[in-house]
């Protein structure tokens, strides 16, 4: 495993020291030309930007040497659990590209399909362990317990909460860029290299979009919104916006993640008031003083460290103790196997084998058992029937007649019926904002002064 | 996902296949490569919950060899025979047929439809002419709300004049050096990575450079 602790090389390198390529991760997207795994420096990726696409100068050396102002704990977190950029490539005196640590090796691998291994590598991302139950199975991953849940949820808020910590805007949470290892439910943060301190400009992620910023820049009030929202559908499996309130509820009676969750994405919400990250976490280990729903602090000013905590500030980089991650044998992946790192298919060629014929379409429901609802610690009011729904099922294949020589070819399967999805038509429903008990209990103790003075005042006109 | 609109966006692909008997002889390696896209997308829920697929094959006639799907959730792919002769008219007449059908079907789900995409593929040059014309022409008349983006990619045999004419969007012939079975694994491992990209960016996301294709100048007259 390669990490931000045992990295080889100096903070600025010089192009021609890494251009040389072992193999091709992607071919590029958004500001990147080229990822790469650097000959002869195993593990070890260059991102070349696109030309005018590369971060500031600085804002790039002050990330690369924050780690080394952190705690051993929180150092352990961003070696096991970042890709956290290392060095600045330059060419001729300007910025080209990062080096970053590839993730580790549990965080790629085979899916399977009735038992048998498919071919092609693929990145295991949070976006596989957000799916029912019956999608996991069907694809031959392991399903993640509750608890299991609970831990990835942690951790998820851990890496948030250091980011905030130290001002980083991160800005991009979601299903694509958190990997997940199925076999150590370790998370991996993938394109660590673009977020900012204090803010960063927009970046679109849609199914993430912060109601509060539909656009401009962003600050660590929007990394809020996003990691809460990453935390409950990680928590629930449940992806629907409209639908995770409901799910937040039937998590354990009493959970004061719940009420955190809830408030880190309730859309009516100020932005301002959202809870920071550091109070999921606490909520995440049941401290319930910590995690207690109140008012929040303002966010971060730019570039500021909120705590006053005292860290280390040259302590030399150290090895790594502990990673997350682990390597299945089930799950490895092999170095010449195809692979579809990032956005792209490269160095693919079609496998030859014989067809399979489609399995039954599952019975049992591909979400988890319904749950009798308890009273959540935040009311969430009844979600409205579902408008328009269709039942999932998948498309069988019935074999047709073989095709007669001389006239025209006919498929020699078609598919009789279509699959359908769920579907839903319905608003998203913003949940209510959170009691506020100490309100409660002024507004009981006033109406019971109410109630004594007319009782006084009955009392009076009786007599 | 649901957008702040209330439905999720959704791309209707169709994969258009020229199965006509100048493809036999690379049958199991349309198969096969088939089956590797299908296993992409499979694996990537974003993927195959924004972009849904429909494959149709022509030859001497048009079939629907997938109906429009969420790939994450079908078990198999049917196997495509190859066979008979090249007749564009009756793929873009099935086409249209099916994306009225598809489309109603995506909006009575609550998905917000984008603009179909057409992906044809074909190695041969149309043996139905005086049809294909004027059935092209419905596919993809300016009056019509739905008519679809169509990209085309192109090899062996294939007309370039024709292909630069029923593309809307893009248009992709085969370096003269490259083989067809090169050419053909290439075609489908862009169209699995258009989806991605387009999954990522929602909205259809298109290659401007294919590795071993050269883009044909498209003619706009407005």
């Amino acid at each position: 495993m390669t990490a931000w602790s045992d990295q080889p090389f100096p903070r600025i390198v010089d192009y021609p020291a890494v251009r040389r390529r072992e193999r091709e991760i992607s071919p590029g997207a958004g500001e990147s030309q080229v990822i790469y795994e650097i000959q002869g420096c195993s593990g070890w990726l260059a991102k070349i930007y696109k030309p005018g696409m590369a971060p500031d100068d600085d804002d790039l050396d002050r990330l690369i040497s924050l780690p080394g102002r952190l705690s051993q704990d929180e150092r352990d977190l961003v070696d096991a659990s970042t890709s956290w950029p290392v060095a600045r490539i330059v060419d001729a005196g300007r910025t080209v590209g990062v080096v970053l640590p590839l993730a580790p090796s549990g965080y790629s691998g085979h899916l399977s399909r009735n038992g048998k291994k498919i071919a092609t590598t693929e990145i295991f991302a949070v976006d596989m362990l957000c799916q029912s139950e019956q999608w996991q199975t069907s694809r031959g991953l392991r399903v993640p317990s509750s608890a299991g849940r609970r831990a990835i949820g942690l951790l998820i808020a851990r890496i948030g909460a250091l980011f905030e910590d130290a001002g980083i805007v991160y800005g991009d949470w979601s299903y694509r860029n958190a990997l997940w290892n199925p076999s150590s439910d370790g998370i991996y943060i993938i394109d660590m290299d673009s977020c900012r301190f204090g803010s960063r400009p927009w970046v679109e992620s849609t199914g993430w979009e912060d109601p509060q910023v539909p656009s401009g820049p962003m600050d660590n009030t929007t990394d809020r919104y996003r990691v809460g929202l990453l935390v409950a559908r990680v928590l629930t499996g449940e992806r629907s916006l409209v639908e995770l309130p409901m799910a937040l509820s039937r998590l354990e009676p009493g959970d004061p993640a719940a009420a955190v969750l809830v408030a880190m994405t309730n859309s009516q919400r100020p932005k301002q008031t959202r809870p920071a990250i550091r109070k999921l976490v606490a909520a995440l280990t049941g401290d319930r003083a910590d995690s207690a729903e109140a008012p929040s602090k303002p966010a971060v000013k730019s570039g500021t460290r909120p705590d006053a905590k005292s860290r280390p500030t040259a302590s030399p980089p150290t090895a790594p103790t502990t990673a997350t991650s682990a390597t299945s044998p089930t799950t490895a992946t092999s170095a010449t196997a195809p692979t579809t790192s990032g956005p792209h298919v490269t160095n693919w060629r079609p496998v030859n084998r014989p067809r399979e014929r489609g399995s039954p379409p599952g019975t049992s429901s591909n979400r988890p058992p319904p749950v009798t609802p308890v009273p959540p610690i935040t009311p969430v009011p009844p979600v409205p029937p579902t408008t328009v729904t269709s039942p999932g099922r998948t498309s069988r294949a019935t074999p047709t007649p073989p095709n007669v020589p001389g006239q025209p070819a006919r498929p020699t399967i078609r598919p009789t019926a279509r699959p359908t999805g769920q579907a839903s038509s319905r608003l998203p429903q913003p949940p209510p904002p959170p009691i506020n008990l100490g309100g409660a209990v002024a507004a009981a103790f006033g109406l019971l002064l109410i109630v004594g003075f007319a009782v006084a005042l009955i009392a009076t006109l009786l007599m | 996902m649901t957008s702040p609109a209330g439905g999720a966006r959704c791309l209707p692909t169709y994969a258009v296949l020229d199965t006509s008997k100048s493809m036999s002889r690379f049958q199991q390696l349309l198969n096969d490569t088939l089956e590797n896209v299908y296993d992409g997308l499979w694996a990537k829920p974003a993927v195959s919950e924004f972009a849904h697929l429909s494959i149709i094959s022509f030859n001497t006639d048009a079939h629907v060899i997938l109906p429009m799907s969420d790939i994450g959730k079908i078990d198999s792919l049917p196997m495509l025979a190859c066979g008979g002769s090249t007749n564009y008219g009756k793929a873009f007449r099935l086409i249209a047929t099916q994306i009225d059908k598809d489309v109603t079907a995506l909006r009575a789900q609550g998905r917000k439809v984008l603009r179909p995409a057409v992906f044809f593929i074909t190695d041969g040059a149309p043996q139905d002419a005086g049809v294909w014309e004027s059935e092209f022409a419905k596919l993809t008349a300016p009056d019509w709300p739905r008519h679809p983006h169509v990209i085309t990619f192109g090899f062996g045999d294939a007309n370039e004049a024709v292909l630069r004419r029923i593309s809307t969007k893009s248009a992709f012939k085969a370096e003269p050096g490259v083989s067809q079975q090169d050419a053909l694994v290439k075609v489908l491992v862009t169209l699995l990575n258009t989806l991605i990209n387009s999954a990522n960016s929602q909205n259809l996301a298109l290659p401007t450079d294919i590795e071993g294709f050269r883009p044909i100048p498209i003619e706009f007259v407005d």
